[in-house]
């Protein structure tokens, strides 16, 4: 019915400079750095070494109440990551305008057990990240030319 | 500069020429352009521009009949409608003395027009004193667009002796003026300074008033106190009618390396419950030491305390921790270095008690020490770590029917992970062993106990894709199956007591992970396989998602025993199925759900359903739908939308931060309801008016105390557009409370730029 | 500068035509005119002289050019230059005329200090003072008259070498201090 297994995407470029330090650019230049021949210079690299530069001027971790019973007792939360990015050539070339993606769980919550869903929202985070991460693997290799 | 190809194809090139500040050290080197009909004068002396004169230097142009320039001097006389446009505000009057560098001069009856907010007016006179600072007199100021109506006058304008507008302070002083709104004085005031913009100045923020079922009626100044660039503190006194004067206030410092806020406030002899109330919350970040050898050492502090256990009923919205009841005192002391990272918590909780629905207080850290040893490169692919860990756990024994105890454990880890984009396989072993000491016996006698637990796990799935079409789209479908093994073999635990451990929620991130307990006080015995398959459709040129299908379930081969205290041991061979869908298939709409569905009973368990209907700025429904079986069930609304679409007025499409252009009402909410207690639990329904000059508000606020009461609050405003706020803080309730709230008047959207209004 | 006025005047030119009837020679053919640091050149160019020795002369330029004048301004490093399509020199007023497509330039040394275009421009060199009429024969569009005046002497002096006008850093409070509800 059509289907074969996934291929590493061919990108169009061979050389990428992630622009910040945060959480989902460091997971994501782990996994660019697992694709052959593609060169992910470090954090302090320069940009004119770099093909393409990935920006990421915002990335917030929200943790909100949505759920509250009658006498004030928190029962549901709901965890976001919220992420902006844009990819640009050194020259300025704008690739992928400024888009935001959000990812959003939620998470049932009782006082007496916060210790456990304290390690529950680091589990449903660390999820979350590599959704965005699959997510922006994807958009980079959509990149059809420079 | 960067490059977008515009609809022609011809490629558009961002220039950096167009500066929109002109920096000082190029402000006197640029030349004056000179336009008439007749020019007249002495080379570097004067020039005499007669008919349709024009003078244009940066950012600066001045238009009059006649022109008079004298260069030694650089002073500028005109005479005869003469209008000059400085950075997009417009100055028009019959006559002018200016000195054009230096902007110092004076301009008779001018009426102004101010870019940054639309404000205009009429005065006297205008004095520039220099290019940031003017002095209107006898002037008036409202942003009220004029309409060519016969008898039309502005909604609201302000009348004063003097306005001193000063650009650097971005601030406007008007003495003795007298704010009038549909002809009616609402501010006769001997001075008031009003923002021209959103810089932080210090000053009297506008006043916030409200009636309070609770309080009586409500009436706060706050004073904002700009200390230095990176510290400034807001004090919030509060006349409360029914209960006293409170004083509340908030310091914020923000140092290269540490950065802090501390919230607190103080209510003396409070009627409500005769006695004095007190709530703070501090936090503090800050990195200790950072160098490549010693690595990184970090502190953040996260305390927060109150003075009685009604603190959350009496004073609502105020608590800065999200779960009101619940007030964790926390510090963390962390190092990092290399593969090495330890850290030492204190973590205290206060939990609020309350006699009709009492909570059995969560354990204390007191103290919690933690290293972690992580070799995630190891040779032959393999991943391995090692951490250590002790806690002393304390809490209310007479509550928690446990003895206090000190835990250690040990847990080593290791893996080899194989991952290729089409297909991932991850055998893991890993080994906890936990000892505990008691304060007291246990029902056994025992006071001390010990438990290792081994578990392997192999973790593997496939990622088929293929092109597909749906609904007329190309898409891209993905089939990812996944399988999860892992045998953990039984340790009883009946007997231990339990700290920090809890049922996670079964859902694709749980699901997959070897211990359906957080925390570490129970390791499940599970020989079980989970198979799961997700399907996702994706966009292929921007790889958007735009939707996804999952379903799991877990086949068990033996009983799992090891339970939490009281939960009988879990005996089906199938687990419940776990379904998963989001859809964005088209911007507008998105849908989120995931069910919890057991066969056995034929009942979901736990269920999510979330959906938003956002087809534009200031339109937005979403709603959800949360259950947890026998013990909670919620249903949350919330809503932005325009009233006037009911009789067809859809308004026009200013983009976001900007409303919809004149006269348009607002409704906007968000209610949350708790069916279990059967009653409207969170409830913020609010009225906006944009008459495009002002914004009026009214918003009415519940917040159920206990099943039976609830505090009601009727906060209302009016934000002169481009002056000030007047009302209660009734912004913030609204952005909180209302997911993707948008505002009618977004200070960060970006500001008009002075080539907006070029002449 | 005021020394021309006795300096003496050599015309070169392709041809000389001596008219005794308006006592005035004519001058055709790559007219070239200097006389101290006046410089004038055109493709035709009637002198005459008066009575009291006070020569006037009307230079037109071929068609479709303009003719080109150069002089030096009295006790400064300045030049004035200008073109038109005819150029009028009268000794007497020490006054030059532009007439239609009219462009005056004055240099400060090597650098363009001032510059004006009209239709008719008339500039009294021994007071400094020049008017500038705009009208259709103005080189500018819709016949205004357009001068562009140089920043002050004392301002434009480079005192010291001017550092790249980088914008000076603000210390702004960034918006995360807010703080996004926890």
């Amino acid at each position: 019915c059509g289907f074969e297994l996934r291929r590493a995407p061919d990108f169009a470029f061979k050389s990428i400079l992630i622009t910040s330090g945060s959480a989902v650019s460091t997971d994501l230049r782990r996994n660019l750095s697992s694709v052959p021949e593609m060169q992910v210079l470090p954090l302090s690299g320069r940009p004119d070494q770099a093909q393409v530069i990935l920006d990421v001027p915002e990335e917030r971790r929200e943790r909100v109440v949505v759920g509250v019973n009658a006498s004030g007792q928190v029962r549901e939360l709901q965890l976001r990551i919220r992420m902006k990015f844009k990819l640009r050539t050194p020259q300025g070339k704008e690739l992928i305008p400024e888009t935001e993606l959000l990812q959003q769980r939620d998470i049932s919550f009782n006082e007496t057990a916060v210790l456990a869903k304290e390690a529950e929202e680091g589990l449903l985070y660390r999820d979350m990240q590599n959704d965005l991460v699959q997510q922006l693997m994807r958009r980079l290799g959509a990149i059809k030319s420079l | 500069q960067s490059e977008s190809v515009d609809a022609a194809g011809v490629p558009l090139r961002r220039t950096p020429l167009l500066r929109e500040q002109l920096p000082a050290a190029q402000k006197d080197q640029l030349p004056t352009f000179v336009q008439g009909d007749r020019v007249t004068g002495r080379t570097d002396f004067e020039t005499i521009v007669e008919g349709g004169a024009e003078l244009r230097r940066g950012d600066t142009v001045i238009k009059a009949d006649r022109l008079e320039y004298y260069q030694p001097d650089d002073l500028a006389k005109a005479r005869g409608n003469v209008r000059i446009n400085r950075q997009g505000n417009v100055y028009r009057g019959p006559q002018l003395e200016l000195k054009v560098d230096a902007f110092e001069g004076f301009f008779n009856q001018p009426s102004y027009e101010f870019l940054r907010n639309g404000a205009y007016g009429q005065a006297d006179r205008v004095d520039f004193i220099d290019d940031k600072r003017s002095v209107v007199r006898n002037a008036t100021y409202t942003t009220c667009r004029p309409q060519d109506l016969p008898g039309w006058t502005p909604d609201w304008i302000m009348r004063a002796a003097s306005i001193r507008l000063d650009d650097e302070e971005d601030t406007g002083t008007a003495t003795n003026a007298v704010l009038t709104f549909f002809s009616m004085p609402v501010l006769p005031i001997p001075q008031i300074t009003f923002p021209l913009s959103d810089r932080r100045k210090s000053g009297f923020l506008p006043p916030t008033f409200g009636i309070d079922s609770v309080s009586g009626f409500e009436y706060r100044q706050p004073y904002y106190w700009n200390i230095a660039p990176n510290r400034d503190a807001t004090l919030l006194p509060r006349v409360l009618s029914k209960r006293g004067v409170e004083l509340g206030g908030e310091f914020r410092y923000l140092e290269p390396s540490y950065n802090g806020q501390l919230q607190a406030n103080v209510l003396p002899g409070d009627k409500l419950r005769d006695r004095l109330r007190w709530g703070y919350s501090y936090r503090h970040d800050g990195v200790l030491q950072e160098t490549l050898s010693a690595g990184r050492t970090a502190l953040s502090l996260n305390l927060n305390r109150v003075s009685d256990d009604d603190y959350w009923r009496d004073f609502t919205r105020s608590s800065a921790s999200l779960t009101q009841r619940l007030l964790p005192s926390d510090g963390i002391l962390a190092w990092a270095r290399g593969y090495w990272y330890a850290s030492a918590r204190a973590l205290q909780w206060q939990t609020l008690q309350d006699v009709t629905a009492p909570i059995t207080p969560p354990y204390d850290r007191m103290p919690q020490l933690y290293t972690r040893y992580a070799r995630p490169d190891l040779d032959h692919g393999l991943v391995a770590s090692l951490e250590a860990d002790t806690t002393r756990f304390n809490s209310v024994r007479e509550l928690t029917l446990q003895p206090n105890a000190q835990r250690s454990f040990l847990l080593g880890r290791i893996e080899r992970p194989w991952q290729a984009p089409g297909w991932f396989i991850t055998p893991r072993f890993q080994v906890h062993s936990a000892t505990y000491s008691f304060d007291a016996p246990l029902a056994n006698g025992e006071t001390a106990a010990a438990r290792t637990v081994p578990t392997f796990s192999l973790d593997s799935g496939l990622v088929f894709e293929r092109p597909a079409a749906f609904f007329g789209r190309a898409v891209v479908q993905t089939l990812e199956p996944r399988a999860f093994y892992v045998y953990t073999p039984f340790r009883d635990q009946s007997q231990l007591p339990n700290y920090d451990s809890a049922a996670n929620d079964f859902n694709f991130a749980t699901i997959y992970t070897e211990n359906p307990f957080g925390g570490y006080d129970r390791i499940a015995d599970n020989n079980l396989l989970t198979l799961g398959v997700t399907s996702r459709l994706i966009e292929p040129d921007t790889g958007a998602e735009l939707a996804r299908f999952g379903f799991a379930q877990r086949l068990r081969f033996q009983d799992q025993l090891v339970t939490l205290p009281g939960v009988a041991p879990v005996t089906e061979r199938v687990s419940d199925l776990l379904l998963g869908a989001s859809l964005n298939w088209i911007p507008k709409w998105s849908l989120d759900s995931t069910l919890q569905y057991n066969p056995n009973l034929g009942r979901s368990e736990r269920t999510t359903i979330g959906g938003r209907y956002n087809p534009s700025n200031y339109r937005l429904v979403s709603a959800a739908y949360r259950l947890q079986r026998d013990f909670s069930e919620q249903v949350d609304v919330g809503w932005q939308w325009p009233i006037n679409d009911l009789w067809g007025d859809r308004g026009q499409d200013l983009g976001p931060g900007r409303g919809q252009g004149p006269n348009r009402w607002y409704s906007v909410g968000r209610l949350n309801w708790s069916l279990k207690d059967r009653r409207l639990v969170d409830a913020v329904v609010g009225l906006e008016y944009d008459a495009c000059c002002w914004i009026g508000r009214v918003v009415l606020e519940r917040l159920s105390s206990t099943v039976t009461t609830a505090a009601t609050r009727i906060l209302f405003q009016i934000e002169f557009v481009g002056f000030s706020r007047l009302g209660s803080s009734v912004v913030t309730p609204l952005r909180q409370n209302i997911p993707r709230y948008q505002l009618l008047r977004d200070p960060n959207v970006l500001q008009p730029s002075r080539f907006s209004n070029y002449d | 500068e005021k020394a021309d006025r006795d300096k003496p005047m050599n015309i070169e030119s392709d041809a000389l035509r001596y008219d005794d009837l308006r006592q005035a020679s004519v001058f055709t053919g790559r007219v070239v005119l200097t006389k101290g640091t006046i410089l004038i050149r055109g493709a035709r160019l009637d002198v005459r002289q008066d009575p009291e020795g006070y020569q006037y002369g009307v230079v037109t330029a071929a068609p479709g050019q303009r003719a080109f004048y150069r002089q030096k301004r009295e006790g400064l490093d300045e030049f004035i230059e200008g073109e038109g399509e005819v150029i009028e020199y009268d000794g007497k007023a020490d006054r030059v005329k532009f007439i239609r497509r009219a462009e005056m330039r004055r240099y400060r040394g090597a650098t363009l200090a001032d510059e004006m275009a009209g239709s008719l421009i008339t500039y009294e060199n021994t007071t400094d003072v020049f008017t500038v009429d705009g009208g259709p024969a103005s080189p500018t569009p819709g016949g205004r008259v357009r001068a562009v005046l140089a920043p002050r002497e004392s301002a434009s002096a480079p005192a010291a070498p001017r550092t790249p006008a980088t914008p000076p850093a603000q210390l702004r409070s960034s918006p995360g201090l807010r703080g996004e509800a926890q």
